[in-house]
């Protein structure tokens, strides 16, 4: 570029895109530091003396308010959410990988249209299928356990993995796992040894996407799930009190949400960019 | 129309901390009626040196001048010039009459018989039978030639054509680069053809332009580039096989070819240019096509004789080293027998050992 | 014992039939190239032999044992693919030992192996490095190391210096059969270049249309193609192949092509095609009986070579391929004695080849 003009607005331009993006977590971080009072202040200020009640509030699981103190189990929220995504994501890569390749390296009879029928769950609306599973639950005795609520949870995480792996697994060039077998060594080792090093990237990054989409659920766990096994997302309805909505608790709980789904692709970060396949075959 | 490189250079990420130089400094003149090769591998910047021709890139630095106009600044529409795409480009919903016809809808003087045209540049490039069948679902080959006949059959200042040829099927090759050849030359036109291939450069191109490293390495006659390489890196890309090299010495007398071990390997008496000094490193170079077998002073045991139907190739072993010579006819010694060999000292290359570049062709610095 | 006898092998992919009732053989320590146009099911039937293709159906015998039921890893041989097919995430001495992991030697038997080979193929130094790290040229000599280190009796090579630079190509033309015969290891070689299949195979096998039409030494497919089909694809540039008319003559027949005349020893097919090599079109500036007149087109070299597109006062087409230019525009051009063949368009055989061609001036 060779009109300073030009570059100047372009920098101005990016600004202004990167804050309109980042506001809303920018002022989610200033309101968990904020009492309810402080928030409600019209116009809103940037100057206010921080304070970490919230914070207090959330860990110790006393919330302090007009009409007297309520139990909050913030921290026990936050564990069931660990549990749920976690056990989802676990399960969905045990199942989805081997599926993923399945469908990637074999051609069988309706093969296309079960890759289909497994996506098409996504689109169907959770109320619909909530209802008759909720009443099921309750007959076969999985409403409110773990392993029920983890099973439901392969509804959102199974179809991505499935998806996304797949299409790693399609663009690895199948000549390296016919070499490896050509070699001596069984189809299973072949899979295990060679496939899903070379897809590991993608498998990376769908099981990071599928964590991320577990730990945003809200629906599923707030019909299926009740009390002791409630996730954060649902937890957080604690804080519209009969006394108010408490701001301020709300955004520091989503502060703390936020910090294992960051830690994660952060440390996940270093799988979605190395190119693994680079170099395999000629390039 | 004539076509003037003067100093151009692309540099992707100006200012960046790892800017890349596609292109340094090159310097190119095409002369007016002249078909020019850019001949190198991928990311040597010939790429980028047609899309600056084209307009589909901006100069970094450096002019670009056709016909007179400069056309660095013009956008690609004003620079008329006409392009054949590496990836065909054509127009999916659009027959491949109307796609090779489209090229001249922007102009009222060639419009007029227009389908008279396209019937002829179609049968010169064999695809008349599939004038009124779509892109889709045509060979690789097909289309390429499809998209070449839309570039041929526009008269403009510049034909740039980008690996034209590489597609086509090898059966009609060696007849379709005579008849586009002879067509561009009929006509007058001026053309740059980037490709990867030195076989296609060397059949179509009045001169080469060799790059690497976004350098202009030569730029010669096919003839210049194989006798009289500038570098040891055009000496050893241009040409196949590719040519022998052998580490060497200058002595008083001549020059030292060196074996694997060090030890002298063949002794070349020939008159050296009086700036070489003797014990100067070298490095010597032999075109396949110029190592005479069966007779000469030299004597090499054959590792490999190999038949190619109107040509032989064969491998020497000479003091520990692996030289290849072409025979027009069938060499009758056996592997592991010896054969004499020779050159005519007139063939002979030296390389500076350091940096490559030439030194003397023959006796001639 | 042969290294390798196929019979009535067949691969359909659904209605599509890729492969169709072949049969090949190699014998012991013997290159066999299978040559043909793209998509005409070379690489399956490289496949099929080893194991690659669940649906192939027919008879495969290695080295005495009948391994068509086996799956790939029980077969005991070696491939070399055209784009390397290394394990990226390993390093060169990993992805040379694995038939050796496979057949579960001890780690000193595996390292002594791979040393050897490494040695022999001139990568010892660079056996730590990872693919990526690698030059082209050193991950086609890992490929090969791998596919030898086994000691297959068998190795199969699919089009393996497609993707490399000349250099490498040259030097692995020459060296590849070396390496081959002195570990008396047989071969069967996919490749789409003429000039390769003539430098690397003892026998060449034309493989059309998922069926093999010729399979005969080298020279000979070269000298006299079985068919049409393979004139037209062993040879760059092609044989000329000029539509003729043909007449009975004597026990043979006379055939007129591009103004000139020629007898063959056979009977007169049905849509005569007159085949000449470029080497063997001859050209002169001057006028001599057995010639006919012909403008050059264009002038196209190729290596040291020239090639000469010539077009005949009849309209006919040909090209002619010589160590110097042309001498001049306006040429006489003829054919070489013994080389011309004779066609047949209507079922795409040859009819007659050179040697029993006989020249008549027109």
């Amino acid at each position: 570029m060779r009109n300073p003009v030009l570059k100047a607005l372009r920098v101005i331009a990016r600004i202004v895109i990167v804050l309109f993006f980042m506001f809303p977590i920018f002022w989610i971080v200033l309101m968990s530091f904020q009492t309810n009072a402080q928030i409600l202040t019209l116009p809103p200020s940037l100057i206010f003396k921080p304070s970490l009640a919230n914070y207090v509030t959330l860990i110790t699981g006393h919330l302090q308010t007009s009409v007297g103190t309520l139990d909050v189990a913030f921290l026990q929220n936050l564990g069931n959410s660990l549990i749920l995504s976690v056990g989802a994501v676990i399960v969905s890569l045990v199942l989805g990988v081997p599926a993923a390749y399945a469908f990637a390296r074999f051609r069988f009879r309706l093969g296309e249209d079960m890759a289909f029928t497994l996506l098409s769950l996504k689109f169907a609306p959770a109320l619909l299928v909530l209802l008759p599973l909720s009443l099921e639950f309750q007959m076969v005795g999985l409403d409110n356990t773990y392993i029920g609520l983890i099973w439901i949870y392969q509804l959102i995480t199974l179809p991505l993995i499935l998806w996304i792996v797949r299409g790693y697994f399609e663009d690895a060039s199948p000549d390296i796992e016919y070499a490896y077998r050509v070699d001596g060594h069984s189809w299973l080792k072949g899979f295990l040894k060679i496939a899903i090093p070379l897809a590991r990237p993608g498998i990376a990054a769908a099981g990071l996407l599928a964590f991320i989409f577990a730990w945003n659920n809200f629906i599923y766990a707030l019909v299926l799930a009740s009390g002791d096994k409630q996730p954060v997302t649902v937890g957080a309805l604690a804080f519209v009190t009969a006394s108010g909505i408490q701001y301020g608790q709300i955004a520091a709980a989503v502060v703390l949400s936020i910090i294992p789904t960051l830690a994660i692709a952060l440390y996940a970060q270093r799988w979605l960019v190395e190119g693994l396949s680079l170099g395999a075959v000629k390039g | 129309m004539s076509l003037d490189l003067a100093s151009v250079s692309k540099v992707y990420g100006e200012g960046s901390r790892h800017p890349v130089h596609a292109v340094r400094t090159m310097d190119l003149a095409v002369g007016d009626g002249e078909i020019i090769a850019l001949l190198g591998s991928s990311g040597c910047g010939k790429t980028s040196t047609l899309r600056m021709i084209a307009g589909f890139e901006t100069v970094s630095s450096g002019a670009i001048h056709l016909a007179g106009r400069r056309i660095d600044d013009l956008p690609p529409a004003e620079r008329r010039v006409a392009m054949a795409f590496e990836g065909y480009a054509l127009y999916p919903p659009l027959t491949i009459a109307e796609n090779i016809g489209f090229a001249l809808r922007g102009d009222r003087s060639q419009a007029a018989n227009a389908p008279a045209q396209v019937r002829e540049i179609a049968e010169l490039l064999e695809i008349g039978p599939i004038l009124s069948r779509r892109p889709a679902g045509l060979s690789g080959g097909q289309q390429q030639r499809a998209s070449l006949a839309r570039a041929l059959i526009r008269s403009a200042d510049l034909h740039l054509l980008d690996e034209p040829m590489g597609q086509l099927e090898p059966q009609l090759r060696a007849v379709l680069r005579g008849r586009v050849k002879a067509r561009i030359k009929e006509r007058g036109y001026t053309a740059v053809l980037v490709t990867h291939d030195q076989g296609e450069a060397n059949a179509m191109a009045d001169r080469i332009a060799v790059m690497e490293a976004g350098e202009l390495q030569q730029y010669g006659t096919p003839a210049e580039l194989r006798d009289r390489p500038a570098n040891l890196f055009v000496a050893t890309f241009f040409g196949e096989p590719p040519m022998n090299t052998l580490p060497g010495i200058v002595t008083e007398g001549g020059y030292d070819a060196l074996g694997a071990d060090g030890a002298v390997a063949l002794e070349i008496g020939l008159t050296v240019p009086h700036r070489l000094a003797a014990g100067r490193r070298v490095v010597l170079g032999l075109r396949p096509h110029r190592l005479h077998l069966g007779r000469g002073d030299y004597r090499g045991v054959i590792v490999s004789n190999q038949w190619l139907g109107d040509q032989a190739h064969v491998a020497i072993e000479a003091a520990g080293k692996m030289l290849i010579g072409i025979h027009p006819e069938r060499l009758a010694e056996r592997v592991g027998e010896t054969v004499g060999f020779g050159f005519d000292s007139g063939d002979l290359h030296v390389f500076d050992a350091e940096n490559g570049v030439a030194l003397a062709h023959g006796g001639v610095a | 014992m042969n290294a390798l006898d196929v019979s009535a092998l067949s691969v359909s992919y659904g209605a599509n039939e890729v492969l169709r009732d072949v049969a090949l053989d190699v014998r012991p320590s013997e290159r066999v190239v299978l040559f043909g146009p793209s998509g005409s099911g070379k690489t399956v039937m490289l496949r099929a032999i080893a194991g690659l293709e669940p649906g192939a159906i027919g008879r495969i015998v290695l080295a005495g044992r009948d391994v068509s039921l086996e799956p790939p890893e029980a077969r005991r041989l070696g491939m070399a693919f055209q784009n390397f097919a290394l394990y990226p995430h390993m390093p060169a001495r990993e992805n040379i030992a694995s038939p050796l992991r496979a057949q579960k030697l001890g780690a000193g038997a595996i390292e002594a192996k791979v040393r050897a080979v490494a040695e022999l193929l001139k990568i010892d130094h660079v056996l730590d490095h990872f693919p990526r790290q690698l030059s082209n040229g050193q991950k086609q000599r890992t490929a090969l190391a791998r596919a030898l280190v086994g000691e297959p009796k068998l190795i199969l090579f699919d089009d393996p210096l497609r993707n490399v630079d000349a250099k490498l190509r040259y030097e692995m033309r020459i060296e590849l059969p070396r390496l081959l015969a002195r570990r008396e290891t047989a071969a069967i070689y996919v490749t789409q270049d003429f000039r390769e299949a003539m430098a690397i195979g003892d026998r060449v096998a034309v493989l059309i249309g998922g069926a093999i039409v010729q399979f005969a030494p080298a020279d000979v497919v070269y000298d006299r193609p079985a068919t049409l089909a393979i004139a037209r694809l062993f040879g760059d540039p092609p044989m000329n192949l000029i539509p003729a008319r043909g007449e009975a003559h004597g026990a043979g027949v006379r055939v007129h092509a591009a103004g000139l005349a020629f007898g063959f020893d056979a009977k007169p097919p049905e849509e005569p095609v007159f085949g000449i090599r470029p080497e063997a079109v001859t050209l002169s500036a001057g006028k001599a009986p057995g010639r006919v007149a012909a403008q050059v087109v264009a002038v196209t070299p190729m290596n040291e070579r020239y090639l000469v597109l010539l077009r005949t006062d009849d309209g006919t087409e040909l090209v002619a391929s010589h160590d110097a230019p042309p001498p001049g525009a306006d040429l006489w051009i003829g054919v070489e004695p013994g080389r011309g063949a004779l066609f047949d368009a209507a079922t795409g055989l040859g009819v007659a080849s050179s040697s029993s061609a006989e020249e008549i001036a027109a």
